[in-house]
């Protein structure tokens, strides 16, 4: 997979990306190595019910790791570097819950060459975590 | 648009860029004032006031600023014009 090249005239407002991803568990424990968050919500399933759950929740910050993909791959692409983001999380996702990504260029600056997209993950077509993501992109 | 209503809307968006609830934006006013006040912090700000005022900048503008005095007469010409 290769990384988006755009210039500065093909962004504007409007503009979106959107895909789907599942977490599984694999991931989730990569993810704890790498985090030192062991917390049994995430890894137990029996613990994760016994608090109500359907299964081991995902992690929050894994489901935002998709937000580096955004900046990295897509909008800016290979150009742009992450500057900010902002997310609220709505609702638990299940370890296997299909994820949907939806994210939208809402303003862009011309002076700064800045990009504020704003985004949506959903899980069972609700809003699992929304926020904003900005980025820089900036041409050799 | 006024001065003292600019300065009034600028502020939050201040202490939400530099997260610090003390920033009171003057007129002479420069980065070196606030210390978070860095190279991409810059960025973030010139797209929240962009927003928070729904205005936009060129890069010439953003370059000729050099306080927050310079940054509030160019705002009040956008809103005026």
């Amino acid at each position: 997979m290769e990384a988006a090249v755009l210039a500065w005239s093909d962004v504007h407002e409007g503009m979106f990306v959107e895909w789907e991803f599942t977490v599984d568990e694999s991931q989730m424990r990569q993810f704890a190595e790498l985090t030192g968050d062991y917390a049994p919500l995430h890894l137990d399933a029996e613990f994760a019910r016994s608090r109500g759950f359907a299964g081991p929740v995902v992690y929050g910050a894994l489901l935002c790791g998709q937000l580096s993909r955004l900046i990295g791959m897509h909008i800016p692409g290979r150009d742009g570097f992450f500057i900010g983001l902002t997310a609220d999380f709505r609702r638990p996702v299940i370890v296997g819950e299909t994820v949907a990504l939806r994210a939208e260029v809402i303003q862009v600056s011309e002076a700064t060459r800045a990009i504020k997209l704003k985004y949506t993950l959903r899980a069972g077509g609700k809003i699992a975590v929304s926020g904003t993501a900005e980025g820089v992109l900036r041409s050799a | 648009m006024d001065d003292s209503e600019i300065y009034a809307r600028l502020a939050p968006v201040f202490q939400d860029v530099f997260d610090d609830d003390s920033i009171i934006p003057h007129a002479d006013m420069v980065a070196d004032d606030v210390e978070e006040w860095d190279s991409l912090s810059h960025i973030r700000l010139i797209l929240a006031l962009e927003q928070a005022f729904d205005v936009r900048f060129t890069a010439v503008e953003v370059g000729s600023m050099s306080k927050v005095g310079d940054l509030v007469r160019l705002i009040q010409a956008k809103k005026a014009g």
